[in-house]
């Protein structure tokens, strides 16, 4: 990029380095993410089908499979979410912004169900194959263990980084509106 | 236009309006510095989100206001309105008669300035906006509220100024 215009308090060669860090800083989570999923996909498909070749199982497929669909899930929700955050919008009227900023800020929306199904696409992976031993109590204890873990560490984050940003959204939206 | 252009070209009609704006905000020079940086950057993201609906300098001033939210959100408590005596629409408020009218003035604007920061986040908002010369309705589409609303914010404000003014000075902002 060349900037032409040159102002007296900013170096616009700096400003260019800063608006393409704050493009990266805001996508690169979720970017990594999805493109970690997206090369589980390919080799959780070969060893599907490689692991159905060697047992003759077909619930070793299935159980490929419902791995490979919640890496797929988890890829696209990924994507989702680093498109979403790239794309915040300042220039909406200042309401709409802060109401869409606490919507972001939900420890729980809509669109992190997706999560959940996916989580439990893989947990029925598990539950099926015959790769992971026969002690189905013992492996859904594993994974619930798991699934409350990453639930817990997610709402601490949510707590100390996130909540403070949604309430003092919510307090500025309830100020505005509160005439 | 491409994206580059169509930037420089904001910068170059507003540049002295966001200067503004940061400056009501932040008494240092670093930190204006750094929030008319963060004003650009936002500019440069919602860019591509630019139809045309609002004029150009609303849609400035929608980037700036909301910015200066979330980058006084950093140091909420910290966050001031600063005016200073050559503010436009601030300058009718006071007279400039002699050496005693002139410390009386000064005082005067110095209490002002005190009550304007004792002021909520978003009255200090639409305090800036209405220094800067904006209507009702450039307000409301810049805040996101109804026009009626907004004029019963910034009537509720000058009362709630002017009854915190004592000396039986009146002030119009």
């Amino acid at each position: 990029m060349n900037f032409k215009i040159k102002n007296d308090n900013i170096n616009l060669d700096q400003l260019v380095g800063k608006l393409q860090k704050e493009d990266l800083r805001y996508s690169n989570l979720c970017k990594g993410l999805k493109l970690v999923y997206w090369i589980l996909i390919p080799i959780y498909t070969v060893l599907a089908v490689v692991i159905y070749f060697e047992t003759k199982e077909i619930i070793d497929l299935v159980a490929g499979l419902l791995f490979v669909s919640s890496f797929l899930i988890f890829a696209l929700i990924m994507g989702y979410f680093q498109k979403e955050y790239n794309s915040v919008d300042y220039s909406l009227p200042t309401l709409s912004m802060l109401k869409m900023a606490a919507n972001r800020y939900k420890p729980f929306r809509p669109k992190s169900f997706w999560a959940f199904i996916a989580f439990f696409v893989m947990d029925a992976g598990f539950c099926l194959s015959s790769e992971y031993g026969e002690d189905m109590i013992n492996r859904q204890g594993y994974v619930l263990a798991l699934f409350l873990a990453s639930i817990t560490v997610g709402l601490i984050l949510w707590y100390f980084k996130y909540k403070p940003l949604r309430d003092n959204a919510l307090r500025l939206v309830a100020e505005i509106e509160g005439e | 236009m491409k994206k580059e252009d169509q930037f420089n070209q904001i910068l170059s009609e507003n540049s002295d309006r966001i200067h503004r704006i940061c400056r009501y905000y932040n008494s240092n020079t670093e930190d204006q510095k750094d929030m008319y940086q963060e004003v650009l950057v936002n500019i440069w993201k919602s860019l591509d989100n630019f139809r045309g609906d609002s004029a150009i300098s609303t849609w400035v001033y929608r980037v700036a206001v909301n910015t200066s939210l979330s980058f006084t959100g950093k140091t909420y408590k910290q966050m001031k309105l600063i005016v200073s005596t050559d503010t436009q629409n601030l300058s009718s408020i006071l007279d400039d008669e002699g050496l005693e009218d002139k410390q009386k003035e000064e005082s005067q604007f110095n209490q002002l300035q005190s009550e304007l920061n004792m002021l909520s986040v978003i009255d200090k908002a639409l305090i800036s906006l209405l220094l800067e010369g904006l209507s009702m309705k450039e307000i409301a589409d810049v805040i996101g509220i109804n026009e009626p609303n907004v004029k019963v914010k910034i009537h509720r404000i000058k009362a709630q100024l002017k009854t915190k003014l004592t000396g039986g000075v009146t002030y119009e902002l």
